[in-house]
């Protein structure tokens, strides 16, 4: 028999952000870093770290991941602009080792825990494609 | 052949959903999630976690994060949202 693996929805998202916030002409998008480290409180902003809460499958072709965003900006308007184009860019999304992503929480504005920093942060679905093993 | 027929017993399932023994599953789960969260708020005390047990037409039971940086956490870590995945359970949006 053979097995079935899905994708890391963490690359699979930061990469499709990556694409798709570089062709966005909203001042809210410009310079823009996608990563899936954590954010450092002295790097540049905009910064959108891309993390997963869980992950679940169901036999056994369905995989899903759930996708948290949390986005890092130079005051709370643009962060929350930010957060919602990038919901409203992966909602419409088509790319390789995802079959859709779904809505689940937020977007929300909030700031960070650690420095006060506008913090704003949205979580989706991500549904994968899986890929079978030799 | 001869067909079965099916019919839910609505109020009995109801009646189960608010048992003492489905309320003490629910609230054993709302435990182990509020367990499972670890973090620190800046004062490096533990991250204070509530959790209310209630009724509506079934048991249930919520997991709050008690602190004003409680939103904060979960934006930054999904403090609550790991801990919930850490449980068993899937987080959803409530429709």
């Amino acid at each position: 028999m053979t097995g079935l693996v899905f994708p890391d929805a963490r690359l699979v998202t930061r990469d499709v952000l990556r694409t798709l916030l570089a062709a966005r002409p909203e001042p809210e998008a410009q310079g823009v870093t996608v990563s899936t480290k954590p954010a450092d409180p002295q790097g540049p902003r905009p910064y959108v770290r891309v993390q997963v809460d869980g992950s679940s499958r169901t036999p056994r072709l369905n995989g899903q991941q759930a996708v948290r965003l949390s986005i890092w900006h130079r005051d709370e308007g643009l962060g929350f602009a930010l957060a919602r184009l990038c919901e409203a860019l992966l909602l419409g999304a088509h790319a390789p080792g995802v079959r859709s992503f779904g809505d689940r929480t937020g977007p929300l504005p909030t700031e960070d825990p650690d420095t006060g920093e506008p913090l704003s942060y949205l979580t989706l679905t991500a549904r994968l494609v899986p890929e079978q093993l030799d | 052949m001869a067909r079965n027929q099916l019919r839910l017993d609505s109020p009995g399932i109801l009646e189960v959903l608010k048992s003492a023994d489905v309320a003490a599953l629910v609230a054993d789960t709302a435990d182990s999630v509020a367990s499972n969260v670890s973090e620190t708020v800046r004062s490096g005390e533990p991250l204070p976690v509530k959790v209310d047990t209630y009724t509506t037409d079934r048991a249930a039971a919520g997991v709050t994060l008690a602190h004003p940086a409680g939103l904060g956490m979960e934006a930054k870590h999904g403090t609550l949202s790991k801990a919930a995945a850490a449980a068993g359970l899937e987080v959803r949006s409530k429709k």
